[in-house]
């Protein structure tokens, strides 16, 4: 990671809306709700508020839910209902053990997925 | 609840009415989840008004944008619209083969070939779902067996199959694949214009 502030909301120099981002989202966005539900459960909204908390992760929030929702059917997620004081019950989304393994695999991988596209993309190192 | 305010009415249905080919158990739960994402969020605003309602379904964002990411994650190819030519040809040649068949001698042939025809483009078309091309391909086929279930009530009966009993057996056996075709035109439109 850089030293930038990660919930930078002003935006880096490209729009995190365009086909670009859409398409590096669809990788890593899983891992990312996932590794939100670590220290454990929460329910869609507040998931969501973290989410958007990142501008560059941050996608229209009705999406997220067909994402839970495949989570939950491919059993990396579960989910369970929780009394709320100020309104309706809520539902919240909480890791299985195999949703934990997916997301040690992931951030196992990761770092040297990002040291390999840093290093190829940087001007003048690629071999 | 939240899910009567006719705003979150009209996004939730314009989500439905994308998601037609999601299987209706996963469609059922990504409604459920939206409605309940909804009221929630509106629980943790202090006042459930008008400007509040707009600011979550904002938040949201475009409830076609959430029916595709739902298609996508099933799996389902994304629906694509075509002309509105093709789509009348289709549909005009799904309605052509009972009325072909009362061309003389060629006519069960003639039928038979845009049956066949209308059948293979319905099927190729990207703008229906498959649950709605197979109810639509079974209406068309239903004079199958309208006709000739009509013909023996009308033998049977002490009408007897006169010329008008005839004739109305074809026309109740038109009504059918005349409300499929109505449909299918209706599905296809709401896809270009959405």
């Amino acid at each position: 990671m850089t030293d930038h502030d990660p919930t930078d909301k002003g935006g880096g120099p490209a729009p995190a809306d365009g086909a670009i981002a859409t398409q590096l989202r669809k990788g890593v966005l899983e891992y990312c709700v996932l590794a939100l539900l670590r220290d454990g459960p929460r329910y869609g909204v507040e998931l969501l508020q973290e989410l958007g908390r990142f501008h560059a992760l941050a996608t229209s929030q009705g999406t997220i839910y067909p994402l839970l929702s495949r989570l939950r059917r491919a059993g990396l997620a579960d989910t369970f209902l929780r009394d709320s004081a100020s309104g309706p019950s809520r539902r919240y989304y909480t890791l299985t053990a195999e949703g934990r393994a997916a997301l040690a695999e992931f951030t196992t991988l990761w770092p040297a997925f990002r040291v390999a596209v840093d290093h190829v993309l940087a001007p003048g190192e690629t071999p | 609840m939240s899910t009567t305010h006719p705003l979150v009415r009209a996004y939730l249905d314009t989500v439905e009415r994308h998601t037609a080919p999601l299987p209706a158990e996963h469609r059922r739960e990504l409604l459920a989840d939206l409605a309940e994402h909804i009221d929630s969020a509106l629980a943790d605003t202090d006042a459930a008004d008008e400007t509040a309602v707009r600011l979550v379904l904002d938040q949201l964002g475009d409830p076609r944008r959430v029916a595709d990411a739902a298609l996508a994650e099933a799996g389902q190819p994304l629906p694509e619209p075509e002309s509105p030519g093709r789509t009348r040809l289709t549909v005009l040649l799904a309605l052509l083969p009972l009325p072909l068949l009362a061309v003389p001698a060629l006519g069960p042939l003639l039928a038979l070939a845009a049956a066949g025809t209308a059948l293979w483009r319905l099927w190729k078309s990207p703008q229906w779902p498959r649950p709605e091309k197979i109810r639509a391909a079974l209406f068309f086929a239903s004079p199958l067996v309208v006709l000739p279930v009509l013909a023996a009530a009308f033998t049977l009966s002490p009408v007897g199959l006169t010329p008008t009993a005839v004739l109305a057996a074809f026309l109740a056996g038109f009504a059918l694949p005349v409300l499929a075709a109505v449909r299918l035109t209706r599905s296809a439109a709401r896809l270009r214009t959405a």
